[in-house]
């Protein structure tokens, strides 16, 4: 296979035809584009600057984790639920084992679910501040993103702290976690009240979000 | 909290065996989510009940996913087509199950009662080659077109068959 020349046509693509005495044109925009976030692909037909018709292409990023699936025991496959939800992991550590233990009917001690409970949290709150940010920056409000992304570093730490890793966290297991948490980690700390940054953050967050009337 | 959308159903269509049974059963009992069986021939006619019957009102179709029962355990139809029906009205949820078989799996669509179908529709055909009855553009959505496998089904090995391998490279003069 030689990747010298122009990029090939994928066998993929079908361009609508063209209607006779038309006056449209095809323009293909992705997969690779700054606007579509991941690998999204369009074929646009255009009458002048109007889409007059579009076909999206989705299957640029698919990865086969289903048939991974098949190959892998429930407590391997957490690990590939890290990768289906690279924004806020832990959530889908936790609905992967919460459905398994729902099919072997297994009850969790009430500490794992506690501590499952914060977790899914604060995902949640990891997830929203990238959602807000994204939204933010599509409409040219790069702060928000920026500080959004800070406040995740934050919870990034905690994560960290009580498995390990950041992203890839992996962190539940069949009937429990990976390991509990540590005494000192600051999620423990946390019980103490609201984390002060996280507070300071959210005004910031408000303050270039909900502040600019552009972004309404 | 509203009526039992099975035994609605059951009321509705006597002459129908929906053989309902919870999605879950382990040793602490039987799941109170609730999978019925439906028969191709009567999926539309059951499906549209389900929908617009204000008792039941199924607006939303939540999931649809394909199963291959090979190698399972006292399964008697190859493939399944499952329905995961939610009601953003009543709040409850019902699960369907419509069976195909081999050498030509084929179910009818339902994009007519439910538009977000289409995509769906096109991943269970792209992934086990169940055909859609009436679907409006039925092509392979993940996969490309010369793809040729059913990837999902269980016969397909985890490294392919070697479609990577043999991938056509077109230049810009023979496209």
């Amino acid at each position: 296979m030689s990747f010298a020349g122009p990029m090939p046509t994928p066998p993929m693509t079908r361009l609508a035809p063209e209607e006779p005495g038309g006056d449209t044109w095809v323009l293909n925009f992705g997969p690779q584009h700054p606007a579509t976030h991941t690998t999204f692909r369009l074929v646009l037909e255009l009458d002048g600057e109007r889409i007059v018709a579009c076909t999206p292409h989705i299957g640029y990023l698919h990865s086969g984790f289903e048939k991974l699936g098949e190959h892998l025991d429930y407590n391997q496959y957490v690990t590939v639920t890290d990768r289906m939800n690279y924004i806020s992991p832990m959530a889908n550590n936790i609905a992967w084992h919460g459905a398994c233990e729902k099919l072997f009917g297994i009850e969790i001690t009430p500490r794992c679910k506690v501590i499952r409970t914060i977790i899914a949290e604060l995902s949640r709150i990891q997830d929203h501040l990238l959602c807000i940010g994204a939204a933010a920056l599509d409409l040219g409000g790069l702060t928000a993103f920026i500080y959004g992304f800070n406040e995740r570093e934050g919870i990034n730490d905690l994560f960290e702290e009580v498995c390990g890793a950041r992203f890839t966290t992996s962190y539940t297991r069949v009937g429990g976690l990976s390991m509990d948490i540590p005494p000192d980690a600051g999620l423990a700390r946390a019980r103490q009240g609201v984390h002060p940054e996280g507070a300071q953050g959210v005004r910031r967050y408000r303050s270039t979000v909900d502040a600019q009337p552009h972004l309404h | 909290m509203s009526a039992d959308p099975v035994r609605i159903l059951v009321e509705r269509f006597g002459d129908v065996d929906f053989a309902p049974t919870p999605l879950v059963h382990n040793r602490r009992g039987p799941s109170d989510q609730i999978c019925v069986r439906v028969e191709p021939d009567r999926l539309l006619e059951v499906m549209q009940f389900l929908r617009d019957d204000p008792r039941t009102r199924f607006d939303q179709l939540a999931d649809l996913l394909g199963v291959d029962y090979l190698y399972y355990p006292q399964a008697r139809d190859r493939y399944a087509v499952v329905y995961n029906l939610l009601s953003t009205v009543h709040g409850h949820r019902l699960w369907a199950r419509c069976f195909a078989n081999d050498p030509d799996p084929e179910v009818p669509s339902v994009c007519s009662i439910w538009k977000g179908a289409e995509w769906p529709e096109r991943e269970v055909y792209d992934m086990f080659g169940i055909r859609f009855r009436g679907h409006p553009d039925l092509r392979r959505i993940l996969t490309w077109e010369g793809f040729g496998a059913y990837p999902l089904r269980k016969d397909y090995p985890l490294r392919g068959r070697g479609e990577r391998e043999n991938y056509r490279v077109v230049t810009r003069e023979d496209a």
